[in-house]
């Protein structure tokens, strides 16, 4: 072991302003996959992960929510001024700091860094994207800006493999880095500290008070307030065309590997339990889940895209005036988005909101955005009960699942139209929102997310699907029916008991017993009621052809009714229980994920009876 | 031989989806309880783990704090003329 390897572990802080590129440094230094987009807030809480230098030394790495400046006015950054001034508990102070800077932004980013110096603790400056700062013109005389602010600075490109290779080299050197001398003198205004980054700036980057980070041409359009608004909906309307206009190919791939697989172990397996439950339980469950693979990837490259350009701010801003009008703060918006794909890191991001009473009212109705593991069961749905046809150039079902998601989104401004009326009053407060340059979409950016994207998929459907798949399938087998029975055998199991006894509370809104039992175990997770709906159709039928598919069964065997009732119910769906966990903890009490369990309930039965009533006052 | 297999995995699969699905305190109390037991160390490791990780998400950037709610109130906006340079 070297000499450095044997000194104690470093922990040095990644400290910056918003959408500087923290995370992508972070995840650079220590292979760690972070999620980066381009727009502020994407981090709200400490990431820790760890780097080992060349000499052997151990680096622990924070990565911390961006701040403008240590005086937080919203809860991510007082995690940040915590961790900094080692107020949190259990957690000292790092040993040094690493104050990350947009290069395209030195008037804005540099007021933090004067705030940081005046900690006296050892710094480096990480001057990042340095590349593009150069590439358009900027000109910025390093040695001089590292004498001036009196600690050492580097350049760091953090979209590239190597681009942190000069902070490595100043890591290993941290014992060397100078403390910053702190003023005697009182804390400065920002004002003052503004005052000092125009003089540094002048010295040393004469043409950053003037550099043109905005592409105002293109915002004209963007942020329009009526065209702007047009290309949203077009935009997202097209992109739910794409969900199921290219999906059919890697589906139809899945589905006849899954059939296979169900046909290949019923031809080479003895009959018995254990055929049974990889048949009709992991297959027929699993299988039923998985299929939708491919169009949750492709929902997300589009997700992806716009938040790496930097096109989705904007759209919080364009959506400011809707948002105010239901009462809700602009700044809902990025947590609102993020619900699509997960209400968790959705309630979570709420912490960007400074009032308490806005961000309750986003955290309750971020759970009526449409998630992604809604997607299996609203493509199951569809995919049986909407013709694949096209009215015009557009894809029937792609245009009721945009319908499906613009119901989440309407259903989520009126029910904050509500609370903000009846409940959570509060003033409207103006959006405040740092608008990021225009970028291309990092390709690798894009893959990573991808890749993370399919693990977490696939993750949950080997683990907890398949857990409750298994559990389900037990249930459904046992007890064995009775001598003489004439009923499928999952009739008299405790499944088929427990699917009986539900469906006297779900008969009134078009649920039959198996869409009943199907609803239990969904409270896990959403797309754990598809599996169980392909394990218990599975058990219920005698010629196997469940594994193969459950859309044309269910097709068979529900009225129209049934289906649109159970679209309804998943539109406002009481979310799952780890959901209800995070709200519980972010809101400090039990009463708020109560009350939201309480009010979804009430919403999903009421508006599956009302679906369901009126269908069947349509059919007849 | 079909039976004992489908009950171990029945019986497995059952086991994490309780630890899964129970509430943190739950499964921060009964990580404790059972680190009172010699364990195999990757089976210890992850006890000690869930021993420790609090309610809600698992992160462990807010668990070690809980934040509590920011005093409601308008937040005023402070404009800072720019200087002429």
């Amino acid at each position: 072991m070297s000499d450095a390897a044997a000194l104690p572990g470093l922990r040095i802080a990644l400290v910056g302003n918003p959408n500087c590129g923290k995370t992508a440094l972070f995840n650079l230094l220590t292979g760690a996959r972070q999620k980066v987009a381009n727009y502020a807030g994407v981090t709200v809480e400490r990431k820790v992960g760890t780097v080992t230098l060349k000499s052997g030394r151990a680096v622990s790495v924070i990565d911390l929510p961006g701040a403008y400046s240590l005086t937080p006015s919203t809860p991510d950054e007082t995690v940040t001024r915590d961790v900094v001034l080692g107020q949190r508990a259990d957690e000292a102070a790092p040993d040094a700091i690493v104050a990350v800077v947009d290069a395209t932004n030195l008037p804005m980013n540099l007021r933090l860094v004067l705030e940081l110096k005046r900690l006296g603790r050892p710094m480096v400056l990480s001057l990042n994207m340095a590349d593009v700062a150069r590439a358009r013109g900027l000109q910025i005389d390093v040695p001089k800006l590292s004498a001036e602010l009196g600690m050492p600075v580097v350049e760091t490109i953090a979209v590239q493999s190597h681009g942190h290779a000069a902070l490595l080299a100043q890591l290993e050197q941290q014992a060397s880095w100078p403390t910053a001398t702190v003023a005697a003198d009182a804390t400065p205004s920002p004002a003052q500290l503004q005052r000092e980054v125009r003089r540094i700036l002048a010295l040393v980057a004469p043409g950053a008070m003037q550099f043109k980070r905005f592409n105002h041409k293109l915002d004209a359009i963007v942020m329009h307030p009526v065209w702007g608004l047009a290309l949203l909906a077009v935009l997202l309307f097209l992109i739910f065309q794409a969900v199921f206009s290219w999906a059919n190919l890697p589906m139809d791939a899945i589905k006849d590997t899954v059939a296979a697989s169900g046909e290949w172990l019923n031809a080479h397996m003895a009959d018995g339990p254990l055929r049974s439950l990889l048949v009709d339980g992991v297959i027929a469950g699993l299988g039923g889940v998985i299929v939708f693979l491919p169009q949750i990837l492709i929902l997300f490259f589009f997700i992806l895209i716009l938040e790496d350009s930097g096109y989705l701010p904007r759209a919080a801003f364009l959506l400011d005036n809707v948002m105010g009008k239901v009462g809700l703060s602009g700044r809902a918006f990025i947590p609102l988005l993020s619900s699509f794909a997960c209400a968790i890191p959705g309630i979570m991001a709420t912490r960007t909101i400074a009032n308490w009473r806005d961000r309750l009212a986003t955290i309750m109705v971020a759970p009526l955005m449409t998630c992604s593991a809604r997607l299996p069961v609203y493509a199951l749905l569809i995919g049986a009960f909407v013709p694949a046809r096209n009215v015009g150039p557009f894809n029937l079902q792609g245009i009721t699942l945009f319908v499906l998601y613009v119901a989440g989104v309407v259903s989520a401004m009126a029910v904050a139209w509500l609370l903000k009326r009846v409940w959570i009053k509060s003033s409207y407060q103006p959006l405040m929102l740092e608008l990021p340059p225009y970028r291309w979409p990092n390709l690798r950016n894009l893959l990573l997310g991808l890749w993370e994207r399919a693990r977490i998929f696939v993750s949950r459907v080997g683990t907890i699907i398949f857990s409750l798949t298994v559990v389900l399938w037990f249930l459904s087998s046992y007890p064995a029916p009775p001598d003489g029975a004439t009923g499928p055998a999952i009739q008299y199991s405790l499944a088929g008991m427990l699917g009986n006894a539900l469906q006297v509370i779900f008969a009134p809104i078009g649920f039959n017993w198996q869409i009943s039992i199907a609803l239990v175990p969904g409270l896990a997770a959403r797309e754990v009621a598809v599996g169980a709906l392909g394990t218990v159709y599975a058990m219920s039928s005698t010629t196997g052809e469940v594994a193969d598919a459950l859309a044309p069964v269910i097709a068979a065997q529900w009225s129209l009714a049934t289906a649109f009732s159970l679209i309804a119910w998943y539109v406002f769906a009481p979310q799952c229980l780890s959901t209800l966990a995070v709200v519980k903890r972010e809101t400090n009490s039990w009463r708020y994920p109560l009350l939201m369990a309480a009010y979804m309930f009430a919403l999903a039965y009421i508006a599956s009876f009302i679906t369901y009533r009126t269908t069947l006052w349509f059919m007849h | 031989m079909q039976n004992l297999l489908v009950a171990l995995i029945v019986i497995g699969c059952t086991g994490y989806a309780v630890w899964v699905l129970v509430p943190g305190a739950l499964r921060r109390a009964a990580a404790q309880q059972a680190l009172k037991w010699p364990w195999p160390a990757p089976i210890s490791a992850r006890l000690q783990k869930a021993a420790k990780v609090s309610s809600g998400c698992g992160c462990d950037g807010c668990d070690a704090k809980p934040l509590k709610p920011a005093a409601d109130g308008a937040q005023p906006i402070r404009i800072h003329r720019q200087p002429r340079l």
